[in-house]
């Protein structure tokens, strides 16, 4: 009886207990220490509330939603009109340049920040120039290092489009620019809406340049009220910006419902190339000017300190040592990312109901949040419940999971999705038992989307910043932390070493960006 | 005879459905037959199908294997452990294993490698043991997938739409060599189909399902010739269909096109208000024919003619019949014709 009601609860034959319960683990991990910051910030207190009401959270609002609206504004408009210039029209190298302009994607903000810091900064030789310490300092650098997130999608978008839409619009009278408001543009809104909320996250969660760059935004304020022992005030400033991201998710899913405008049916072709005369060559130089300032200056920048932190003997052995915690960790984070990923991405595959996807939205929930509210969390519940694994590196490993295991979920996930359900049925068909068709069957099937899943979390981890900072116990340094550090005091010889070694692990995933748009 | 498979009032509800996917079906296979599940999409067949091997379970009902109880109240017996052998629609062979693994899988018997010959041999793939599935062609991978359901010696195999992939000339061969595998294994087979092409071709007998309930069982001959109800008249083969009143001895049917002959006396009284059924195989063209009507246009589809014949009736309107024509005669649009109807094709329909 009680058996039959258990079928009848799960729809059809319920699923293994043991993949259940694991899950159900996993996905608890994942999502209590971000709630555990939510409930601690809802009970923080009326009187508390009050005075960073009336105190600091309108600057921070202020200061949080302008940079916002602007960095999205310029990387919108920036990654639309690149990502048309380089499909539709005849620029010479174009094929090139739709490759370079994604590239910026290999250097993380806070690494592009602590370049321009070189160049700008009180230091640098062009300080007198430009104060980089400035609103429009931090809107530069976070603009032009997460324009290509536009860029990638709107330029996918574009490459599916159906000519014989054009052709249609064409048919009814519509000229070239006539073409482009009515037709592409409105077929683009989605995309182009899309990254924009890629955009927005970013800034929302972004600690490093921001705070490199000595400005004031709620990470920010965050991680300063923590290092002041000052949880109380940051679970309050967590919880605003919670809900801050949360509103912009719920942005993303209502565009996300919209998405559904492309076809690529049977008689789907090519677009044609504009042919723009010679406006090609002042469009050429822009892009030219785009790939100078995103590429070549910040590199060039990095292994100009990198030569003299070589000659100044910056590759001692303390440097290997922070690879080598940086390797440990991430490495770490890579390998049980895979592990943590696998029971939920299949249950949720093989035994679609609420219930699996409930357990696969709470693993998201640290994707999207900024990593200092991910480390406030594993503070409070380590330090109060297992505190013998605080001030252990593996606490740096646990935030890794939160923040990236949705990256490994997705990467697996696809590859899970190619392999019908039926090769499941049939290896239980022919009567093995369900832990001998994972292994035998579904494991070495989905191996390599495992493993891109896994060396996804690992670049992630490679770069990650704000958590480990919070995080690390004393002496445990990384190379990201070393990168924040130096360049915070401005000792950039023995920054820009680690920032290559960053930016070179960071190559890793762009092949897979390319492949997915 | 043994019966292989038994089910006793099956029912079957997905989740979030209102409607049962499977109702109340009772189902008795005998050893060495091969039967099919035939009917529309949605109508049951698939689910029916799933419920023997073991991947739903059903609310009610007790399903035996070989006599013994699989599924029922208070018995669950998990797909892994039913001797049952199944071939998935796009065959589901594991792509990184080749065909000699793909066979064996699964199987533990010390014989495994005399086992994956012998069936090997009997689908006619010897020679190609090492060979990766993907190098396989279509009709190949499914002698691979039959091959791999037959080398545990299941009680029974269980075949969900196999022909539907295949293109029309191999879909023929197929059904030839799957029939002839299947007999030669001794293996009793259920099979799943929409195509009442692959059932009437394959099947010692026809389940026609709808709306997850039994519609007719029988012979294909008898599922053909004697549908039960409109459905079935409809869904295999095509029919015309028209009402009568029975005639004293009950050996007639008078229509409104004539008086049609009936040898289904058993099931009719005097004087019944019926339902008949008239396949368009069954009229021939004859001086001798008590029907008479016009043809009002026909095409011309290789094996015979599909003749509309307009007929007048008693009312004065024109009731217009389905005729199959050998494709020797040389119809013209108005030709004037005279048929005569074989009571082999005629059969009294449930409402």
């Amino acid at each position: 009886m009680i058996q039959r009601k258990f079928g009848s609860l799960m729809g059809r034959v319920p699923p293994n207990p043991y993949l259940a319960i694991i899950s159900i683990f996993v996905a608890l991990f994942m999502s209590i220490p971000i709630i555990y910051v939510g409930i601690r910030g809802l009970f923080a207190g009326s009187e508390r509330w009050l005075r960073l009401l009336d105190g600091r959270i309108p600057q921070l609002l202020l200061n949080t939603l302008g940079l916002t609206a602007v960095v999205v504004f310029f990387s919108t408009v920036i990654g639309v009109s690149l990502a048309i210039a380089v499909t539709r029209c005849n620029i010479p190298g174009r094929k090139l340049f739709s490759w370079l302009l994604v590239l910026p994607l290999i250097i993380p903000p806070y690494v592009g920040a602590v370049t321009y810091v070189m160049i700008f900064g009180p230091m640098g030789p062009l300080g007198s120039w430009f104060q980089i310490y400035s609103f429009s300092g931090v809107a530069f650098v976070l603009t032009i290092f997460t324009y290509p997130y536009v860029f990638l999608v709107v330029r996918s978008a574009l490459k599916r489009m159906n000519r014989n839409l054009e052709e249609a619009g064409r048919s009814l009278g519509l000229d070239n620019l006539g073409v482009f408001l009515k037709v592409n543009l409105p077929l683009l809104r989605p995309s182009i809406g899309a990254g924009a909320i890629l955009v927005a996250l970013y800034v929302l969660s972004d600690f490093g340049a921001i705070s490199m760059l000595r400005y004031n935004t709620f990470t920010s304020a965050i991680y300063y009220q923590m290092g002041g022992y000052d949880n109380v005030s940051a679970t309050i400033l967590s919880l605003v910006l919670i809900l801050l991201t949360v509103g912009v998710l719920w942005l993303e899913a209502r565009v996300g419902r919209k998405k559904a405008y492309f076809q690529a049916d049977s008689s789907y072709r090519n677009l044609e190339i504009l042919d723009i005369g010679k406006w090609r060559y002042p469009i050429l130089g822009l892009i030219i000017l785009t790939v100078t300032v995103t590429i070549v200056i910040p590199i060039g920048v990095l292994l100009y300190w990198a030569g003299i932190g070589l000659n100044r003997g910056a590759l001692d052995g303390r440097f290997w040592g922070y690879l080598l915690n940086s390797l440990q960790v991430s490495l770490l984070a890579g390998g049980l990312s895979m592990v943590f990923a696998f029971p939920i991405v299949y249950l949720k595959s093989r035994y679609p109901s609420k219930f699996t996807s409930v357990l696969q939205r709470l693993s998201y929930s640290g994707y999207a949040l900024p990593g200092v509210i991910v480390a406030l969390g594993i503070i409070f519940l380590f330090n109060q419940y297992i505190p013998v694994l605080y001030g252990s590196s593996f606490v740096i490993v646990i935030a890794y999971l939160i923040r990236f295991l949705p990256q490994s979920m997705q990467s697996s996930s696809a590859s899970l999705e190619m392999i019908p359900p039926k090769i499941d049925e049939a290896a239980r068909n022919l009567g093995e038992p369900f832990w001998k068709v994972i292994f035998k069957v579904i494991l070495p099937l989905m191996l390599p989307g495992l493993f891109a899943g896994g060396a996804l979390v690992f670049v992630s981890s490679m770069k990650e910043l704000p958590a480990t900072l919070l995080l690390r116990p004393p002496n445990f340094d990384t190379l990201a932390v070393r990168v924040w550090v130096e360049a915070s005091e401005a000792v950039y010889h023995m920054a820009a070493p680690a920032a290559l070694i960053i930016i070179i692990v960071s190559i890793v995933p762009i092949k897979f960006l390319l492949d997915k748009y | 005879m043994e019966t292989a498979i038994e089910l006793k009032g099956i029912t079957k509800t997905y989740k979030g459905e209102k409607q049962a996917a499977v109702c109340n079906v009772s189902l008795k296979v005998k050893r060495g037959s091969i039967i099919t599940l035939l009917g529309p999409s949605g109508c049951g067949k698939t689910t029916t199908l799933r419920l023997i091997a073991g991947f739903e379970r059903p609310e009610s009902g007790e399903i035996y294997v070989g006599g013994q109880l699989m599924a029922g109240e208070k018995t669950w017996v998990s797909a892994e452990k039913r001797k049952i052998g199944m071939v998935f629609q796009d065959y589901a062979l594991f792509p990184h294993l080749n065909v000699e693994e793909n066979i064996g899988f699964g199987y533990r018997g010390k014989d495994k490698k005399e086992r994956v010959q012998e069936v090997l041999e009997l689908v006619n793939l010897h020679g190609f043991e090492r060979k990766g599935v993907h190098h396989l062609s279509g009709g190949q991978q499914q002698r691979v997938a039959l091959a791999r359901a037959l080398a545990k010696r299941p009680e029974v195999i269980l075949l969900d739409e196999p022909f539907s992939n295949l293109d029309t000339n191999l879909k023929q061969t197929m059904r030839n060599e799957v029939k002839r595998i299947l007999k030669k294994a001794n293996a009793t087979g259920i099979l799943v189909s929409h195509d009442q092409k692959d059932a009437l071709a394959i099947s010692d007998e026809i389940v026609v399902m709808k709306d997850g309930i039994i519609q007719q069982k029988g012979s294909p001959k008898k599922i053909y010739q004697f549908p039960n109800n409109a459905f079935v008249a409809g869904f295999v083969g095509e029919s015309n269909m028209m009402r009568g009143i029975v005639l004293p001895g009950k050996r007639w049917i008078a229509t409104d096109i004539g008086k049609i002959p009936c040898n289904q006396y058993h099931i009719i009284s005097e004087g019944e208000e019926v339902l008949i059924s008239l396949r368009p195989s069954g009229f021939e063209i004859t001086e001798e024919g008590e029907i008479e009507g016009m043809v009002e246009s026909f095409s011309y589809v290789g094996e015979y003619l599909e003749a509309r014949v307009g007929v007048s009736s008693e009312k004065k309107e024109k009731i217009s019949l389905l005729v199959y024509v050998h494709p020797n005669e040389n119809l013209k649009q108005g030709d004037l014709l005279k048929l005569r109807v074989s009571a082999n094709f005629v059969s009294v329909v449930k409402n």
